[in-house]
């Protein structure tokens, strides 16, 4: 009896391994050796052009280069950075402002609210198509109308100080309503006691919103907060289509600059270390966001 | 174990991409099979040409070849085509089309992931070093020993761009050169001509030097609103239309600088960019684009010369096919209105005057070292270079290929597509033949190319001086020189030079 109780013990151990076993092995093999092989690779120098020479051991060389002797990977740092703070700062307060309005229950909001998930839908490429004819400096219907109404009409997408506020315009555009939408969950999952008893203490509509519902809403604008930042990280399609890093690399991001060292120039080992750095960042970047925000959580 | 490794590194550089977002397309651009839409109709010429086609003396029975081109524009001729060589050889054409952007990507990533899914490359030879030095593509000799490419017939120019290591490893498809389109109406208005002369002294006329050419640049760039030959523009108005962006803004670079008498390297392959000629020539085209469209530096092949064809511009300096679109009345509006001239030089001190036309992005056809069916795939590049066959598609507007044998411009009255002005354009393509200046073809030209061109571009964007620009991409240079071995590419550098002299390209 206790023999088969054993191997039932046995059994019911294996089964749940047997179970994920399939999605752990895809894992291994789509993510997990390919981070590893990456790794490896940014210690050498590779290039698939060449790929009948075997790959030679630089040591830290390809980081070395990257932080001291590539201003491109600087300057694609540093956009980076302000395409990561740009986007999910504007989003945010755009995000909660709309999904304050929206929570209004006033007329037409259910429509608004579904309108908002068409840029969703939308796949990057066709945004990225759909605003490069909409922002063309001499053609685009955008500056036909900013020039109808007397206002300057930028090159947005050919001058070097544009390109990049292009980017975070069109980003913004398509994932707003991303904020929005998790925003009004936010709010009408709120309990309304707090907010009425506000009410009836005299508070205003901002201090309801500043003292009540928004410390109610930390958690829920934290998880959005970082899944944006996470997504603005490794903008890359609308950097692509829309300005392909230009003019000059006024618009290049670590994602765009990484697939021009790997793809283009078919530099694998950079590529890898570029990715590496990337990953390291990222890393610390959730660590203290997290530290930060896990109360929240 | 060398396979092994690539593939992986692959999977690696494809989950690195996959991980920055989808997959890439390009604007105007997408994957296409053989059964890819909006093909245009063959010309009758093509119709004609399959139906007096007759079964050749081999068949290959079954047999499908694979082409991959850089866009659907220049799949035409393979699809326009097709039923042609499957009568000749029973050979079914499977074309497909990558995005501009990602084209030499797609090649790379098939041959050393071992895929094989083109036989037949067409590409431009700045690609040629580094697929033949990897040993990614056919020597064809052989080939062309059994069944003749008829290359005397080729301008030897182009012949040097299917050959490394005095080999054979492709045959012609294209032949391109840079050259200056400009308003004919405009510059022979009269109200223009005299308000231009009194401005700058000397008569309105197609730029003969890159000082005149800024000039006229700055004379024709006008607001909306302003005057242009007795008309109000409602829109705004410019002087040029340029290339500056990757991957080809350095053929435009190169066209100044090589008139400023530069050369690439030196002897020991140390680059030769931060000279005079260097500056010289950077510093006319961040000046140029001054004069350009609002959104110049956001020009690559389609934005620029549609600027010219839809009438926004005066100047365009551009590939040759470009003077054929700007007479089909399908696509310009401006027809019959276009002028030719060499793209402009510089003033020696005897009075004459150096023209460099950049001959760049002529594709040419090599078989892939993973093509199933090489001799197949030799057959059809060959059927596609017969002199007859390929004066149709590089006289045909839509299909983006040039005149590359000596024969094409034998009898101007052959070519599918007619205009008044056409003997005066063969003249001016002739003339910047003799004046050509060759793109590298050795290995590593392709991240040559893309250094110098981000730098280029930093320039043009105010984002680095030109001579900051030059300094970098020198550093760069020397980098990919000392990567690929200094000693090997001197001796690629070297014969590079030996075919140039040996053509008359170089002294």
């Amino acid at each position: 009896m206790e023999r088969v109780t054993g191997a039932r013990t046995i059994e019911s151990r294996r089964v749940p391994w047997l179970m994920v076993l399939p999605a752990l092995l895809l894992v291994l093999a789509i993510n997990i050796i390919p981070l590893v092989y990456s790794t490896v690779l940014a210690f050498f120098q590779w290039n698939l052009t060449q790929a009948q020479v075997a790959p030679r051991f630089v040591g830290l060389d390809n980081f070395i280069r990257l932080l001291t002797r590539d201003p491109q990977f600087l300057t694609a740092a540093v956009n980076t950075a302000i395409l990561v703070v740009a986007t999910v700062v504007i989003q945010t307060v755009l995000g909660v402002a709309v999904a304050l309005l929206l929570d209004q229950k006033l007329r037409f909001t259910g429509v608004a609210t579904t309108l908002l998930l068409v840029p969703l839908a939308l796949a990057p490429a066709v945004v990225g198509l759909l605003f490069s004819s909409l922002l063309s400096g001499s053609l685009g219907p955008i500056n036909y109308w900013l020039e109808a109404i007397g206002l300057p009409a930028p090159s947005w997408l050919g001058d070097a100080h544009w390109a990049l506020p292009s980017i975070v315009l069109v980003d913004t555009w398509q994932w707003t309503p991303f904020m929005i939408l998790l925003t009004l969950a936010g709010l009408r999952s709120l309990s309304q006691e707090p907010v009425e008893a506000a009410l009836v203490d005299g508070a205003s509509s901002w201090q309801r919103f500043r003292y009540v519902k928004l410390p109610m809403l930390l958690p829920v604008l934290t998880v959005a907060v970082l899944l944006r930042a996470i997504d603005s990280f490794k903008t890359f399609d609308l950097v692509f289509l829309l300005t392909f890093g230009g003019p000059g690399t006024s618009s290049t991001t670590l994602s765009f600059y990484g697939y021009k060292v790997g793809l283009q120039a078919f530099d694998i080992g950079r590529a890898s270390a570029i990715a590496f750095l990337m990953v390291q960042v990222f890393i610390v970047f959730v660590v203290i966001f997290y530290s930060r925000a896990k109360d929240q959580l | 174990m060398v396979r092994f490794r690539v593939i992986v590194a692959l999977v690696v550089a494809s989950v690195l991409v996959a991980a920055c977002g989808t997959s890439p397309t390009s604007p105007g651009s997408s994957p296409a099979g053989s059964e890819a839409p909006q093909i245009p109709e063959a010309p009758q010429q093509f119709q004609d040409l399959i139906a007096a086609t007759k079964p050749a003396d081999k068949q290959y029975d079954g047999v499908e070849v694979s082409v991959v081109v850089d866009s659907i524009q220049s799949g035409y001729p393979w699809f326009w085509l097709a039923p042609a060589i499957e009568k000749a050889y029973n050979i079914k054409i499977k074309v497909i089309a990558t995005p501009f952007e990602t084209f030499y990507q797609a090649i790379q990533n098939d041959i050393v992931s071992g895929t094989g899914a083109y036989d037949i490359l067409s590409y431009p030879p700045r690609f040629l070093g580094d697929l033949a030095s990897a040993g990614n593509i056919l020597d064809l000799t052989d080939y062309a020993a059994k069944w003749d490419p008829e290359m005397g017939d080729v301008y030897p120019v182009y012949q040097l761009y299917t050959q490394f290591d005095d080999k054979l490893f492709a045959l012609p498809i294209d032949g391109d050169r840079l050259e200056l389109y400009y308003r004919k109406d405009l510059f022979s208005n009269a109200d223009e001509q005299a308000v231009f002369e009194a401005q700058y002294g000397y008569p309105l006329a197609a730029p003969e030097t890159w000082d005149q050419y800024l000039d006229v640049a700055k004379f024709f760039k006008r607001d909306a609103g302003a005057t242009l030959a007795g008309e109000t523009l409602a829109d705004p108005f410019s002087g040029i239309a340029e290339i500056t962006k990757l991957p080809d803004n350095f053929d435009w670079f190169l066209n100044r600088f090589a008139s400023h008498d530069g050369i690439y390297f030196d002897d020991q392959m140390h680059p030769q960019l931060d000279t005079d000629a260097g500056r010289s020539a950077l510093q006319n085209f961040v000046d140029a684009v001054k004069y350009g469209p609002s959104d110049i530096l956001n020009f690559e092949y389609v934005e620029s010369f549609d600027a010219f064809v839809q009438g926004q511009t005066a100047m365009c300096i551009q590939w040759t096919d470009v003077a054929k679109i700007a007479e089909d009345p399908n696509t310009s509006k401006i027809v019959g209105k276009t002028g030719y001239a060499q793209v402009p030089g510089v003033e020696q001190p005897d009075g004459s005057i150096v023209h460099r036309s950049t001959l760049a992005y002529n594709r040419v056809n090599s078989i892939s070292k993973l093509a199933k069916n090489p001799e197949a795939a030799y057959r059809v590049m060959q059927f596609m270079n017969q002199p007859d066959v390929s004066l149709l598609y590089v006289t045909e507007p839509s299909a983006g290929m040039d005149p590359y044998r000596k024969s094409h411009y034998a009898d101007p009255t052959k070519w599918v597509q007619q205009w008044p002005e056409l003997s005066a354009y063969i003249d001016n393509n002739k003339q910047s033949l003799t004046n050509g200046y060759p793109e590298l073809t050795m290995p590593g030209a392709n991240r040559y190319n893309e250094a110098l061109g981000t730098h280029i571009a930093q320039a043009l964007a105010g984002q680095e001086s030109v001579s900051e620009a030059l300094k970098n991409a020198t550093t760069e240079w020397e980098s990919i020189t000392d990567e690929l071995g200094r000693d090997a590419q001197i001796t690629h550098w070297l014969a590079q030079l030996k075919g140039w002299e040996e053509v008359g390209l170089i002294d």
